[in-house]
């Protein structure tokens, strides 16, 4: 078989990639087993008869080159490469320990957060300031507001998901530095395409005035650390001075409800006139979002 | 789309495959065969024009192969049109019958 | 030639593409586990982005003394400077003075040798710095008030730290009076300076000492001498 051999040979060597020649290898081969079968058939002897199939394939060497550009060695070492590359970027993940992280985080995203509740319509607790003493808060949610749209400011697209404000009268039997007050809690998302640099809630500046040109002040303008010692150990307290002090307070409760949107919260202790709040003007990174809180009652 | 032809006058070689390859799928000796059987013996295609082509057509996705064994036990390659191939043909052969009737009408003088 | 296993053309073109796929996937899942990292430069303008500030020039970057690389820096834009810590993503604003040099605390501890050993230190940079200056120092006085181990403490002590130049800035580290001594003064120096730069970033303003930065030139002669406070526009945590 040795002319079959040689033919296929020159017919095949400018295939470069090893597999795409071998199959085609294999089926000018066959094609030429058979021819030779039919020649047998004729009558031919074996001999005869692969000469004579090999004759008939034509020449090998022009056949060669449109082969060799046809079957081109591209696609052969990408898919090569390829392999190669897979299993190196497989075992670089394993050593450096990327997959419980990296399945951390994709569990985070795939779950979600669970939707914000809105407090209980009414709710008392009790409260013990001092011992054997206690006095009840009352705390009824007077108005809501959901999905509210707020627009663009740095690059991200703001809404408030949920806000409310609560309403918290004290028990008669309460000491004098509790007053009643109110809390306006916010649930602030900013959102972008931009996933690997999503809004950072807790690092974020920014100034909140409302509708009667009220500038509510910054929690660190009204925080006072005391430092003393009790006994044996040293403490320093952080109070919010009296409930009269209006502090604006942005928490670090900095939640990712999905893949492109960061959440933070903002919480507001006593707005001064709540039955006269319109709206609220949020500042950041020098952009202004307004928040419209009309509305909203609960019954 | 279609392979290079030699030329521009419509028909050719890819076209003629794709018509066998319209009904049933064949093995490259196979079409040779049949091709000079249904043509009688009028096209004779060689083995060196036949695979660079079926390669190629393979290639741009107007046929496909699959890997199969003669009775023998022989490798064969089989060939199927696919839909966009039978799309191919059925463009080209509107080409050739413009083109086929055109070149009657001249000769039969108008 | 030997007849092995024969592969479908289209077959090997379709895996091909899924091992690509498939790779760039995993590097992605790795670069998401990792918290998207980017090259030093872009990862503080990305910190300034998120907090939407103004990107600043970055004038400094100094080694952090935990984890021995570079993660502290210090950046400058019209009316603030920014510092950085990247390994704990802290960004704290500060006022940029328009007609003196700013001081400015760094938002993380620095190290320092003596002799066999190594310090942790607090440490300060100073921007627009007068451009003849050879020599700065700031003299900043430290208290104490308070119990340790048991013990009252009323400690008070005055520092002056040599300033050293690097680029725009000029670098100031607390080195430590009372080290290796095993003295009341050694707990407390040692308590008040590992904190200090906490004190310094994260409580209120009316807790921040005083400062007095003074500059010089090659000769010796004070080329300005600035008595000032620390001015924190912010952070948030």
């Amino acid at each position: 078989m040795r002319r079959t051999y040689w033919w296929l040979y020159a017919a095949t060597k400018k295939i470069r990639f090893s597999m795409d020649r071998e199959r085609v290898w294999q089926e000018l081969e066959g094609h030429i087993q058979e021819r030779m079968e039919a020649g047998e058939e004729r009558g031919l002897s074996r001999d005869e008869a692969e000469k004579a199939a090999v004759a008939a394939m034509g020449d090998p060497e022009a056949l060669a080159e449109e082969l060799g550009r046809l079957h081109a060695p591209y696609w052969g070492w990408l898919w090569r490469v390829s392999q190669w590359a897979l299993g190196l970027v497989l075992v670089w993940s394993l050593l450096a320990g990327a997959w419980p992280r990296a399945l951390e985080d994709l569990w985070g995203y795939l779950e979600g957060v669970s939707e914000v509740e809105l407090p209980p319509v009414v709710e008392t607790s009790r409260v013990e300031y001092e011992e054997g003493k206690f006095y009840e808060t009352t705390s009824r949610l007077v108005r809501a507001w959901q999905d509210l749209e707020l627009g663009e400011a740095g690059g991200y697209r703001w809404s408030v998901p949920v806000a409310y404000l609560r309403c918290h009268t004290q028990s008669e039997d309460a000491p004098a530095d509790v007053p009643d007050y109110n809390t306006l809690t916010i649930y602030l998302a900013a959102e972008s395409c931009r996933f690997w640099e999503r809004w950072e809630a807790g690092g974020t500046l920014f100034t909140v005035t409302d509708n009667t040109g009220y500038a509510y002040p910054d929690w660190e303008e009204t925080y006072t650390p005391r430092r003393g010692s009790i006994g044996a150990s040293d403490y320093i307290a952080y109070s919010f001075g009296p409930y009269t002090g209006y502090e604006t307070c942005f928490s670090a409760t900095y939640r990712v409800p999905d893949f492109f949107s960061a959440e933070g919260v903002l919480e507001i202790t006593s707005v001064p006139h709540p039955e006269a709040l319109e709206w609220l003007e949020v500042t950041v990174g020098g952009e202004r979002l307004r928040i419209d809180l009309r509305g909203g009652e609960v019954q | 789309m279609a392979p290079k032809e030699k030329g521009n006058a419509p028909g050719g070689a890819s076209m003629l495959v794709l018509a066998l390859l319209k009904d049933q799928e064949m093995y490259g000796y196979q079409i040779i065969e049949e091709l000079e059987k249904r043509s009688n013996n009028v096209f004779q295609m060689k083995e060196g024009t036949l695979y660079p082509l079926l390669h190629s057509m393979e290639k741009e996705g107007l046929v496909t192969g699959r890997e199969g064994q003669s009775p023998a036990g022989r490798t064969r390659r089989y060939y199927r049109i696919t839909s966009s191939g039978r799309r191919e043909l059925e463009e080209r052969e509107r080409a050739w019958h413009v083109y086929a009737s055109a070149v009657s009408a001249v000769l039969a003088g108008a | 030639m030997k007849k092995g296993k024969i592969l479908e053309r289209r077959s090997y073109r379709l895996r091909c593409l899924r091992n690509w796929a498939l790779a760039a996937l995993v590097l992605f899942l790795m670069w998401m586990g990792a918290g998207y990292p980017l090259p030093r430069s872009m990862e503080f303008q990305r910190m300034e982005r998120q907090r939407l500030l103004h990107p600043s020039q970055i004038l400094l970057e100094v080694e952090g003394g935990r984890s021995g690389d570079d993660d502290l820096a210090l950046g400058v834009t019209e009316d603030h400077v920014h510092t950085f810590n990247l390994d704990l993503n802290r960004l704290i604003v500060w006022e940029r003075q328009e007609d003196r040099p700013t001081l400015v605390p760094l938002p993380g501890e620095t190290r320092y040798m003596e002799g066999w050993n190594s310090y942790l230190a607090s440490s300060l940079a100073a921007v627009d710095a007068p451009a003849e200056a050879a020599a700065a120092t700031v003299t900043i006085e430290l208290t104490y008030n308070g119990v340790i181990n048991d013990r009252p403490v009323d400690w008070a002590e005055t520092y002056v730290l040599e300033g050293e130049q690097r680029g725009d800035c000029w670098f100031f580290q607390f080195i430590r009076h009372h080290a290796g001594e095993g003295s009341l003064e050694e707990e407390a120096e040692d308590y008040w300076l590992a904190s200090l730069t906490s004190r310094l970033t994260y409580y209120p303003t009316e807790d921040l000492p005083s400062y007095t930065l003074e500059f010089f030139d090659s000769e010796g002669e004070s080329l300005g001498r600035y008595e000032d406070t620390f001015r924190l526009v912010g952070w948030r945590e």
